[in-house]
């Protein structure tokens, strides 16, 4: 596989790694440290700048409600799994969350 | 979000949405992993063009945890990887969704998977993720996260 760093032409995909047995409890304490850094609050601002700059609304940052998403995935699982009477009807497709330009 | 034809260095204005049960159905073949069984454990989303939305570019799995979301899966389609791939930028079109989402949760952006050892300087060098330790768990922090959506999102007024 070409590995160069600077471009997209490595194969980038996720999946197949087992994640180790702690591997969520010492996520969850990393950004716990993280944000007590005395930096953290600067980066939030920088990221609440670069945000500002690409318009995106900070209170819902350009997504519809995740709820939503929630809602629409739990349908889809049953439909998958032969439960008809939760397939997703036509007036869902305005909630759909969408990210395009 | 947009992706490069790289052949003509064209710009497609691409959309991520989530999968339909009939989306993962009708998948076809190539792809690395069982997008199916994937469903069942995680929020699936697509990659597509909304002006040909049959076609899936790439497709992303993510799942909700306390103070971050986890990229469980992320692939390309069987025709956008490898030399003859036709798309670049799938997989940051993809990330870029999976970091509004997570500042949509008040995660502030925060993404967390596990990587393969060999792509673990792709994911700092080209994305800003951070390795946890000498694990293979990445983690993009709120800077980096916000410095991907500017990568991707931005509009490109050429080419």
């Amino acid at each position: 596989m070409d590995k160069r760093t600077d471009s997209d032409e490595v194969d980038i995909l996720v999946g197949g790694v087992e994640a180790e047995p702690d591997a969520l409890s010492e996520t969850s304490r990393f950004i716990a440290i993280y944000k007590q850094q005395p930096a953290y609050q600067a980066e939030l601002e920088e990221a609440k700048k670069i945000l500002a700059d690409l318009g995106i609304d900070p209170h819902t940052y350009g997504m519809p409600n995740a709820k939503s998403l929630l809602d629409h995935w739990h349908r889809c699982i049953a439909d998958l799994t032969g439960n008809g009477a939760q397939r997703p009807d036509a007036g869902h497709a305005n909630e759909k969350a969408r990210s395009s330009e | 979000v947009m992706i490069r034809e790289i052949a003509t260095g064209k710009w497609i204005a691409v959309s991520v949405e989530p999968v339909e049960a009939e989306d993962v159905r009708n998948l076809g073949t190539g792809w690395e992993f069982d997008w199916l069984t994937e469903i069942g454990r995680a929020e699936v989303f697509k990659l597509i063009d909304p002006a040909a939305p049959k076609a899936i570019y790439g497709l992303i799995a993510l799942a909700r945890r306390q103070d971050h979301v986890e990229v469980t899966l992320l692939e390309s389609s069987p025709e956008n990887v490898g030399a003859d791939k036709r798309f670049e930028r799938i997989p940051g079109c993809l990330l870029s969704y999976a970091v509004r989402l997570s500042l949509s949760l008040q995660f502030e952006g925060c993404l967390a998977l596990e990587s393969k050892t060999d792509l673990i300087d792709h994911y700092e060098n080209k994305y800003g993720f951070s390795r946890l330790g000498h694990s293979s768990r990445m983690l993009l922090m709120p800077g980096a996260a916000a410095r991907l959506l500017a990568e991707y999102e931005k509009r490109v007024v050429h080419g």
